[in-house]
């Protein structure tokens, strides 16, 4: 039987690990399944976990640990292949669109562990070390991780010159 | 590389992801996927202890049959979700709620073609006179006008609703096109001009009235305000800032102008939450190794100290609101996620009761708290309110959620 407050925090918390999962798996049937190996790992230890305060933030360690450690052999997850379609032209307004999705493919071409980082370093921002912290690795194997996720993520940027492709701040 | 974090950050921030499963749905396959956990745990040990096989396979069949009559299949979900809360003094206010009704479509097997789902939305205003103490609804200039998360200037803080340059109250769609009432929603305006995005680079936010405003740049990039990175207007013109994943705080008093780092602590890695109304008073919540701490600057963030006894004011994910008589209201950060107030001058943080107990937004409008949910989903279309508004924090009306 589940703790009415397990109940409770899950229809709070839905929406932004959902988010979380989708920018790690990259496809939403991965991601709800993400959410759901996170929430039972989570409601084994509620009572400690809610005693311990805030349960979004465990859920969110639960949940990249988790993706990072044997979960993609577990689950299957679709390939997305690497985009070879015609570029846009100057001042196609679908530009915008397919630069996201080459970016999108870009991420899922990654290493699980160098995308999670990617994703906690630019979706919340955090420093290395709290990512550290929340892989349980050393801030020198994040530092490590970010460098080359990013120099990869370039380079499967570059034939597409994204460079190009601007976004405004509203 | 720099274009690269550029792109990625865009990308990541803007993505919103695919619509979350229903709560209940999501609380059935929880228990089902513990059920399945337990049984074939049970099973194995029936093995290993040498019992009959028939007997294993019987209880496995049959914690099969359990997972499949635990697993629901809910043919609607009903969702409100907050666009924003502008309150003009504390007396008059307006609430902007969507209420969408989703049709879920249940577990899909694997390789399945991923179905459509129907979503029909519908914002609603709603008027009040009396400090929230009750509420009428007004209709919208536009329908549907669905929300658009790219409006969000915080969680629960959407440009959708603002008070206007001219003083009237502007609603906005997704699109651009707004309208302005004078008559408390009675009735409405069409803009001949969009509304503004302000010059390139520059920085949307909220004046301390809910006007729309632009900061000429952001401290560094723009990207660092974002969903649980309220920029915080005060009443001397500055407005403040987390560094993000960095142990600082951004100000600007010249409107973006220029941008000022400061360090509330030196050991910390990192500040959770800043806080102040006038601009001098400064509340910061900082994260140090082992632990966390509030600190406070009486002179504007040229010098700080910390507030002993306060060992659990930064907690990730922790929100604060400084108020006017110097009280500082916090929230997510107890054992409840509730909202606890610390009084001015004391070191003992109070729970606060009749507020949502979950809150995920944090903020004042026109002189009054909101403190809000954010979002509800629901199997049952009789949902409960996911807003509320206080004008001292210590007595909450709930705003009540939309019709179905």
């Amino acid at each position: 039987m589940l703790d009415s407050s397990f109940t409770d925090f899950v229809g709070a918390s839905l929406p932004p690990l959902t988010r979380y999962a989708y920018a790690l798996t990259g496809d939403p049937h991965a991601g709800e399944d993400l959410v759901q190996d996170t929430l039972v790992k989570l409601a084994r230890a509620w009572r400690r976990i809610r005693h311990d305060g805030n349960p979004l933030g465990y859920a969110k360690t639960v949940m990249f640990r988790t993706y990072v450690s044997r979960w993609r052999v577990l689950r299957h997850r679709p390939v997305l292949q690497d985009y070879r379609g015609d570029e846009a032209e100057p001042g196609d307004p679908y530009a915008d669109i397919e630069s996201r999705d080459v970016v999108w493919r870009a991420l899922a071409g990654l290493p699980r562990l160098q995308r999670a980082v990617l994703v906690l370093g630019y979706l919340d921002d955090l420093a290395d070390e709290d990512i550290a912290e929340m892989l349980d690795r050393r801030p020198s194997t994040i530092r490590s991780l970010r460098h080359r996720g990013l120099q990869a993520l370039r380079k499967r940027l570059e034939p597409h010159n994204l460079s190009e492709v601007t976004h405004g701040t509203n | 590389m720099e274009r690269t974090e550029e792109l990625l950050r865009d990308e990541l921030r803007r993505t919103t992801g695919p619509l979350p499963p229903g709560r209940d749905v999501m609380v059935a396959r929880v228990v089902a996927a513990r059920r399945r956990r337990v049984a074939v745990g049970a099973a194995l040990a029936v093995v290993l202890f040498g019992a009959v096989a028939s007997t294993a396979s019987v209880f496995i069949v049959g914690a099969a049959r359990g997972i499949e009559s635990g697993s629901a299949t809910t043919p609607r979900l009903h969702q409100n979700e907050l666009v924003n809360v502008v309150f003009t003094d504390p007396a008059h206010g307006y609430v902007v709620q969507q209420r969408c009704t989703l049709d879920e479509p249940g577990p899909v097997p694997a390789g399945a073609p991923t179905p459509d789902i129907h979503q029909d939305c519908r914002s609603q205003l709603l008027v009040t006179a009396d400090g929230g103490l009750t509420w009428q609804e007004r209709d919208l200039p536009a329908e549907p006008a669905t929300k658009d998360s790219s409006m969000d200037l915080t969680y629960g803080h959407s440009l959708m609703l603002w008070v206007h340059e001219s003083g009237a109250l502007a609603f906005g769609s997704w699109d651009r096109l707004y309208w302005t009432t004078v008559d408390s929603g009675q009735t409405w305006q069409q803009s001949p001009t969009p509304r503004e995005i302000g010059p390139a680079g520059s920085l949307a936010a909220f004046t301390l009235d809910d006007q729309l405003t632009f900061l000429a740049t952001g401290p560094g990039a723009p990207h660092l305000v974002h969903d649980t990175n309220p920029l915080v207007p005060a009443t001397d013109g500055s407005y403040w800032l987390t560094c993000g994943g960095d142990p600082c705080v951004y100000v600007t008093r010249d409107h973006g102008q220029t941008w000022q780092t400061l360090a509330p602590v030196g050991a910390a890695t990192r500040v959770e939450w800043v806080a102040t109304v006038d601009g001098q008073q400064v509340y910061a919540g900082v994260r140090v190794p082992g632990g966390t701490r509030l600190a406070r600057s009486t002179d504007g963030g040229a010098t700080w100290t910390e507030i002993p006894g306060l060992a659990d004011a930064a907690p990730k994910g922790a929100k604060a609101l400084a108020l006017p008589n110097g009280d500082l209201l916090l929230a997510q950060t107890g054992p409840d996620g509730g909202l606890r107030l610390l009084r001015a001058g004391t070191t003992v943080l109070e729970p606060v009761t009749g507020a949502p107990a979950v809150v995920m937004a944090l903020y004042r409008t026109g002189g009054v708290i909101v403190a809000a949910q954010i979002m509800q989903q629901s199997d049952d279309p009789n949902l409960s309110s996911i807003v509320s508004v206080s004008s001292d924090a210590t007595t909450w009306h709930a705003v009540p959620p939309p019709p179905g």
